[in-house]
């Protein structure tokens, strides 16, 4: 079998990455309440990392600092881009960080109305986000469009609709067009599935771990489902109180989890 | 012949912190070596932690006391304190387990199932499923299954998807837990000839085999977990 005397290829080898993304110490307080404390660690390229806890531990609020959308108290993100150069993201100016966030990385919202243009058509949507990174090519712009609509599982009839029109599974597929669109890097996910109904969340799910390994992007997605967690991300955060409590690879924290928290999360969950 | 795998005075116990804080001993002191192509069945009762030490071999249950050694790349590798990410390239690349159950994701079929592994390293999706296509032959797995997503597969389908998984790519060192459990005769032949292969390339396998048959007709030595049991 030829597979068995495949070469291992050099970009495999773990050991010689650099981070994308470097977090150190970070800190948010709304006032008085805590909203994530001294939160450190790396994420390499093509690494998926979940953070998952419960309503109110502080996950959203991180993932929020991370992606430069709220700043924190203390602490430091470093992101690094694709010329290698280091940008520390709540440092940096704003039409840098503006920059960043239309071209390299990508935010997807659990309300795909909070990242959707919904008085925009389909194809706008995802065009739009192309244009804002610098296409000026009618017919080009469109044909990602469409190569995007189809990717997600979207009607391409359909492109001229408004997604106001659309189902909350397409309009969830329609909003990870708009944001892949631009091969981003880095993709930051709050709740991907949360509002959808759960035959609908399979699609969803399948369809973004195939385009995640496929791109070899790397993601931080927040989660509240450990089921997600699981078929998600490489490893885990665990959150409680604004605190991380637990981490390390996904299975292992599932299925043998050290902390009396995750423990009770994980023996929390129904079996169907 | 050269070592692959190298567990150094290893111990687990769980601590059920939701049930008052209750410790499960499960074993100490353990120390086993596992040289190139041999078979090394783990032994004895149930409750042992026979296949709590798979689990951690494999980095899926964290391994508190003692080294898991393992041959990647070249250097060895202690399991027990590498990098998530490290782990996860040892999964890729030198470690294979198969479990006793697969786990099913919706919608995906039992071919990219099976060819999932060769496309983590790298292969065309399309190369892969033809990998996996002859996998799933060997194994007798009807064709008219292999478009459709296992979860509705009986037991023994669902096994042979996930023997078929762990055999599509060479692993230097393999785990497998149960893997003939609830095959009938002519596929149980089918996985020990698999075994003895991989055994014949040189790869170094950990085993569970309950079946006393299957149990002498591949493995080479018996590793006796009762030894290292620790009292509660």
């Amino acid at each position: 079998m030829s597979a068995q005397t495949m070469q291992q290829p050099a970009r495999n080898d773990v050991s010689t990455d650099t981070p994308l993304l470097t977090v150190d110490r970070l800190t948010k307080l709304y006032g008085n309440q805590l909203g994530c404390a001294d939160v450190s660690f790396d994420l390499y390229p093509g690494e998926v990392m979940g953070i998952v806890g419960e309503s109110g531990s502080g996950k959203t609020t991180l993932l929020n600092c991370l992606a430069g959308r709220l700043s924190p108290e203390e602490g430091s993100v470093v992101y690094t881009d694709r010329t290698g150069e280091e940008v520390d993201v709540h440092a940096v100016s704003e039409p840098r960080r503006r920059m960043l966030m239309r071209t390299d990385w990508a935010f997807v919202h659990q309300n795909p109305r909070d990242g959707l243009r919904m008085g925009v058509s389909a194809g706008g949507n995802v065009g739009e986000r192309l244009m804002a990174a610098g296409a000026r090519h009618y017919g080009k712009i469109r044909s990602a469009a469409l190569d995007w609509m189809e990717k997600t599982e979207i009607d391409l009839t359909r492109i001229d609709d408004r997604p106001s029109t659309f189902s909350g599974g397409m309009q969830q597929r329609l909003q990870i067009a708009r944001n892949l669109v631009t091969g981003p890097r880095l993709v930051f996910m709050d709740e991907p599935t949360g509002g959808l109904d759960v035959s609908v969340q399979a699609r969803l799910l399948d369809l973004l771990r195939g385009l995640v390994a496929e791109m070899g992007l790397s993601a931080i997605i927040v989660t509240h489902d450990l089921a997600v967690a699981r078929l998600l991300s490489h490893r885990l955060m665990v959150m409680r109180r604004g605190k991380v409590v637990e981490r390390g690879l996904t299975d292992q924290v599932l299925d043998d989890p050290q902390h009396d928290y995750t423990q009770l999360l994980v023996s929390s969950v129904l079996q169907p | 012949m050269q070592d692959m795998l190298k567990l150094n005075n290893v111990a687990k116990s769980f601590t059920l912190y939701n049930q008052s804080g209750i410790q499960i001993p499960v074993f100490e002191g353990l120390s086993l070596s596992v040289e190139k192509g041999e078979c090394v069945a783990l032994a004895g009762p149930s409750g042992m932690g026979k296949s709590t030490l798979m689990r951690m071999i494999y980095g899926n249950y964290l391994c508190p006391a003692g080294a898991i050694d393992i041959r990647h790349r070249d250097t060895w590798v202690d399991i027990a304190s590498a990098d998530p990410r490290v782990v996860l390239d040892i999964r890729r690349w030198t470690l294979g387990y198969i479990s006793q159950f697969l786990r099913v994701v919706p919608r995906v079929s039992a071919l990219d199932v099976v060819a999932e592994p060769l496309v983590g390293r790298g292969m065309k999706p399309d190369e892969a499923r033809e990998h996996a296509a002859v996998m799933l032959g060997r194994l007798n797995l009807p064709e008219s299954l292999w478009h459709l997503a296992p979860a509705t597969f009986s037991g023994g389908e669902q096994q042979r998807v996930n023997i078929a998984r762990g055999f599509v790519a060479r692993y230097p060192v393999m785990l497998l837990d149960e893997p003939t459990a609830s095959l009938d005769k002519a596929n149980r032949e089918a996985v020990l000839t698999l075994i003895e292969e991989a055994k014949s390339d040189g790869v170094a396998v950990v085993g569970i085999f309950h079946d006393a048959e299957t149990r002498e007709a591949v493995c080479t030595r018996e590793f006796l977990m009762s030894d290292f049991k620790k009292a509660a």
